[in-house]
């Protein structure tokens, strides 16, 4: 029986990895405290993608395509994590469809954003090859 | 007369009004979803709740006055929704039970992760609150779980009218409410949250509508300060069930929450006697601190448990929810006012406020969770049958003791049990877990080993 006080959810030191890009994982988290980040990894080069904070949730696209995980995740700060395992979830969601409800309209903004990003990179680079043509 | 009856196309437009009767947990769910889901949509809901308490105030005229339990799978799924319950919100996290017997304890630890619990205060927390305690953290003076929830319907835009409201009338096209002989307003919905204590729930039984409150007992809750250090040390996460033999006393449990340890009885005619006669047994004396003796006065309430479900709980423009409608035998109150505010809230803006409309969309949430009652009647009469007869009690210890000292054996009577306190699960889910063959095997051979034993000791003698 353990006697100090605890809460619900996942302790994470600063720094600790939740999750490797390409691993194989069933879990979806939630964070209660703290923040995290979301990164691609190339060789020791690490890009930022997003940053994510008390509320937000991640990890749940593993969960709906079975697929490896497509970044890594690190803790900034000491964080608290809720782990929603990918069998719970589904049974959840086929009794009440309208949780996904909120899983749907945070991965509509993700989208959105990226392909936000993504124009903003063509169009950069657009205008680089305009400058490298007059250049050359 | 009812006149509002068997209206099919009743569709909440632009600037509907919706009077929510009751800031409990049920009454800011119902808001909370209404009002995102209506935004959503596009439509613009004028929702209003009516609740004359403030959750902020310590003792039970604050508070709606439960043992405060959540299970992780709810503060996973409110988490899911956007809403994240965490400290001083979340008191402690329940990791044990901890089943105290004459023979010696046997501990049931979370037999896996995700399944926990947590415990929480309803109001401001008990009377004669340490003042010292609380300085300790700036927030720890908003700790009432009502209150966060009230908070966050009032931040998705639900208004909250500290007023009573006494009457409501079904005569004229819409449902109007009165307060102390005062028409306040009319609604296009009027949602019944008030739970089963309020008086309100009897006033909805006088409006024609076929409305029925569920049956319900009586329970006493008990707050009982002993410091933090010492609900730490001598309580750990874990509640403790006793076993023992009180005239009268049908389930009796400590839950550790704060400074405090709630006492949670159940039985007929309990008194603040029976709790002092309680906790001056050897067994339950022998867990608090040494020279400790029973307060003379201490914070208490009497509320009462929803054991039936109400019937007809939606009309044209009425709808109940939560403990005034239907909800988990014993468990996981709070739960079922999600479910059953949610249900309601997805059917009044996704497709009306008829009854016709309830009874397709709603009611089904209702029949699920009466249904899994059946089996929940079925799950406790049989442990109530073993919690009286020695010897099966004592085989089922014995198998509880050895499944948690040989972890290769499996969990399987500890996630039943542990399962069917907390209430993780759906009792039907537990139900066809508990009696598995193989699990069903293994106890008869510890009745049998017990019976042997005990025949055993009397030759000897």
């Amino acid at each position: 029986m353990k006697n100090e006080e605890s809460s619900l959810g996942k302790d994470y030191k600063d720094g600790c990895i939740i999750f490797e890009e390409n691993s194989i994982g069933k879990e979806m988290y939630i964070i209660i405290s703290g923040k995290v980040k979301i990164v691609k990894e190339k060789g020791t080069v690490e890009t930022i993608l997003a940053t994510l904070e008390e509320g937000e949730f991640f990890g749940e696209m593993s969960l709906f395509d079975n697929n490896p995980r497509s970044a890594t995740v690190k803790a900034i700060g000491n964080i608290k994590l809720l782990e929603i395992n990918q069998k719970d979830f589904l049974k959840r969601i086929s009794n009440d469809p309208s949780l996904a409800f909120r899983i749907l309209e945070k991965m509509s903004q993700r989208i959105r954003q990226t392909d936000e990003k993504l124009l903003d990179h063509v169009l950069e680079m657009n205008n680089l090859c305009k400058d490298f043509h007059i250049f050359t | 007369m009812n006149k509002l009856n068997g209206n099919s196309n009743l569709e909440l437009k632009d600037g509907a009004k919706i009077a929510v009767l009751g800031g409990g947990p049920a009454g800011s769910f119902f808001s909370i979803f209404a009002l995102k889901l209506a935004k959503q949509i596009g439509r613009d809901i004028d929702l209003t709740i009516y609740e004359q308490k403030s959750f902020l105030n310590e003792g039970p005229s604050s508070c709606n006055m439960c043992a405060g339990v959540v299970s992780e799978s709810l503060v996973q799924l409110l988490a899911i929704e956007g809403i994240i319950l965490r400290p001083p919100i979340l008191q402690r996290a329940i990791d044990t039970y901890c089943f105290q017997t004459a023979s010696g304890d046997v501990l049931l630890n979370n037999p896996s992760l995700q399944r926990g619990i947590a415990t929480v205060y309803r109001g401001g927390g008990p009377v004669s609150k340490s003042t010292s305690e609380t300085n300790e953290n700036p927030d720890a003076g908003r700790i009432s779980f009502d209150d966060f929830l009230i908070d966050s319907a009032k931040k998705e835009g639900a208004k909250v009218e500290k007023i009573r409201i006494d009457k409501v009338e079904l005569n004229k096209e819409k449902p109007e409410i009165f307060s102390k002989g005062e028409k306040l307003s009319d609604a296009d919905l009027v949602v019944g949250a008030c739970g089963i204590n309020a008086i309100t729930a009897k006033m909805f039984e006088g409006l024609g509508i076929g409305y029925t409150s569920p049956s319900v007992i009586k329970a006493f809750q008990s707050e009982i300060h002993i410091g933090k250090r010492y609900v730490s040390t001598r309580f750990g996460n874990a509640i403790h069930i006793f076993l023992i033999n009180q005239p009268g006393v049908k389930f009796t449990a400590i839950t550790p929450k704060g400074s405090y340890v709630t006492v949670s009885m159940l039985g007929k005619n309990i008194t603040k006697q029976t709790v002092v006669d309680f906790l001056n047994n050897p067994l339950v004396k022998n867990k608090f601190p040494d020279s400790w003796n029973a307060p003379d006065a201490f914070c208490r309430c009497v509320p009462m448990i929803n054991v039936g479900a109400a019937r007809h709980p939606f009309a044209d423009r009425i709808v109940m929810i939560g403990d005034a409608s239907s909800t988990r035998l014993y468990k996981d109150g709070i739960g079922s006012a999600y479910l059953t505010a949610k249900a309601a809230a997805n059917t009044a803006i996704l497709y009306g406020v008829s009854k016709a409309e309830f009874y397709k969309h709603y009611y089904p949430t209702c029949k699920r969770i009466n249904r899994d009652n059946f089996f929940g009647n079925l799950m406790l009469a049989v442990t109530d049958t073993i919690n009286k007869t020695p010897i099966i009690l004592e085989a089922l210890l014995k198998l509880l003791r050895n499944e948690q000292e040989n972890p290769e054996l499996g969990y399987k009577c500890s996630t039943v049990l542990w399962d069917l306190f907390t209430g993780n699960e759906r009792y039907k889910d537990i139900f066809i877990r508990a009696f598995n063959p193989r699990l069903l095997l293994r106890f008869l051979i510890n009745i049998f080993n017990v019976i042997f034993i005990r025949f055993k000791t009397m030759w000897r003698q």
